[in-house]
């Protein structure tokens, strides 16, 4: 079986660590994980690899050069890339995000948790039901 | 001789009813001069009453015809600055700033036309001296008997004061809106700039704790939850000031049945194994943010879960209204505030023990809340005894 992949964006290192970790607690050795620090990165890492998209993209909002609803408005009028679940990742709560997020059909919102123990079970829950999901073909 | 004798009878009754004839004639005549004199008279006091009204009036008045400029106050040559005289030899047109002629000339066709049956419009008039001023302009026909317009009364009455008022608050409220925006913009990147470093942090020092479990240990390990639990504290503070700054922002208003709310919010927050709550009079429903009012409750009822010593905690929570304003109190039996702490509880970073979980926003945000509803909130305590919350909300900006 061919290994699933997963895209995280986030602009600060640190969190892909702990992404990677949270994952690595979960033992699915049939992921793998391409990080980006920045939307219009992943965008072309998206776009050359059209012919095996990614099985879900989890996405910070506030990044620099392109941010997250900029990229998930982007991925959405693609033909191809539509179709990959988009769930945000972010420490916002503001209600413009969640609501403009939504618009644009992000998957699912959450706010990244303050609690390292929380965030380990979020991470966990969030890739166990996409990796679950069958994408389309 | 008979029929000399009788003709002449007739001559004679034939006089005498003619003079009878010319009697009451006189009579009559003199009667309709009378009543005639009386008329002009009348005629006359109601010429000198219009007039005065006319010339006294507060509005200025103009009568006119198609356009020209019959007759006008002296109210009106002073609104304009011109001498009465000059202006009858004016049209309308003149004295109207040019942009607003097009909207003057429309409605006055319109009236023409009768397809209305007076009108009433803003425009701007233009001075002798060329400087504008707002007025409104009432028109209404002035009919002759046979139904056909003898011609057009215009009264002005000069609304400068009221359009620069007008102005002047449009302006205020859009820098306001431009504010509001801007600091809810700037609560946004400052939150979200300071959590980021301290979720750093703390994602360390968990890293940290996990991975040399060894290294860490007593005081070391000590120290890491120490840090653990600051990073904690400036999480909820920060969060807390971002819920301050957006009190009142959420303009979600919906229909909240204040009674299920509060059965809400106690399911909802960490109650001890003992716990009463119980609920008195009649809650209202009100037309309210929910979030907003759920904030003020939740905060209510976990004070008075959280700082209680007794093996039962009770909480009793009462509504009841006034004319003006809905009342709601929150009453624990815990273990209460002293006095001179009364004000400070609602000022923003106040916690009373250092050594609490509180971040002193809590009520700040309460406070904040009942304000911008029109209401305020009160606090009665003995120590060892318990405390009541009462808060009002207006009903002018919450009834349904």
């Amino acid at each position: 079986m061919d290994k699933k992949t997963i895209l995280f964006v986030d602009d600060d290192f640190l969190e892909h660590k702990k992404f990677e970790r949270a994952l690595k607690k979960s033992d699915n050795p049939e992921l793998s994980i391409e990080s980006f620090n920045d939307g219009s990165e992943a965008l072309k890492w998206l776009e050359s690899n059209k012919h095996a998209p990614p099985q879900l993209i989890i996405l910070d909002l506030n990044m620099p050069l392109m941010n997250g609803l900029e990229l998930l408005e982007l991925v959405k009028q693609d033909h191809y890339l539509k179709r990959i679940p988009v769930v945000i990742l972010t420490t916002s709560k503001n209600p413009k995000d969640i609501e403009q997020a939504h618009l644009l059909q992000a998957a699912g919102y959450i706010v990244k948790p303050n609690s390292n123990v929380q965030y380990q079970d979020t991470i966990q829950l969030i890739t166990q039901y996409w990796m679950t999901s069958q994408s389309v073909a | 001789m008979e029929a000399i004798e009788l003709l002449e009878k007739k001559l004679q009754r034939e006089i005498a009813a003619r003079q009878e004839a010319e009697r009451i004639l006189e009579e009559k005549s003199l009667e309709l001069y009378q009543n005639n004199q009386k008329l002009e008279q009348l005629n006359g006091e109601l010429e000198s009453d219009l007039i005065h009204l006319f010339e006294n009036a507060v509005f200025g008045i103009a009568l006119t015809s198609n356009g020209d400029i019959k007759t006008v106050n002296s109210k009106f040559g002073e609104m304009m600055g011109y001498a009465v005289e000059e202006l009858k030899a004016l049209t309308i047109k003149d004295l109207t700033y040019k942009e607003d002629v097009s909207k003057s000339y429309q409605l006055t066709n319109a009236l023409i036309a009768q397809q209305v049956d007076q009108f009433e419009l803003r425009k701007r008039y233009r001075r002798k001296d060329g400087s504008l001023f707002w007025a409104k302009t009432k028109v209404s026909p002035v009919l002759n008997q046979d139904g056909s317009t003898r011609y057009h009364l215009a009264i002005i009455e000069d609304i400068q004061f009221l359009v620069e008022a007008e102005e002047k608050q449009a302006t205020l409220i859009q820098t306001l809106q431009s504010q509001n925006k801007e600091l809810d913009a700037f609560a946004q990147v400052v939150s979200h700039d300071l959590k980021s470093p301290l979720r750093a942090v703390n994602t360390l020092v968990g890293w940290l704790k996990e991975d040399h479990a060894e290294a860490f240990k007593g005081e070391a390990l000590e120290h890491l939850q120490e840090i653990e639990s600051r990073i904690g504290k400036a999480f909820s503070l920060i969060d807390g000031i971002l819920e301050y700054a957006q009190v009142g922002t959420e303009n979600t208003e919906t229909e909240v049945d204040t009674k299920a709310l509060v059965k809400y919010v106690s399911e909802m927050i960490d109650v001890p194994q003992q716990f009463q709550l119980s609920l008195e009079g009649d809650f209202p429903v009100l037309k309210i943010a929910r979030s907003q009012l759920q904030h003020i409750f939740q905060n209510l009822l976990t004070n008075g879960v959280k700082y209680n010593d007794k093996d039962v905690v009770k909480i009793l929570v009462k509504s009841w209204e006034t004319s003006s304003h809905y009342l709601f109190s929150v009453q624990d039996n815990g273990i209460g505030i002293p006095a001179k702490y009364f004000d400070k509880i609602f000022t923003m970073f106040s916690t009373l023990n250092e050594q609490t979980k509180g971040t002193g926003v809590g009520l700040a945000i309460v406070k904040k809340i009942c304000e911008h509803y029109g209401g305020t909130i009160i606090v009665d305590s003995k120590e060892g005894q318990g405390t009541t919350f009462t808060f009002s909300l207006n009903k002018q900006h919450t009834k349904l």
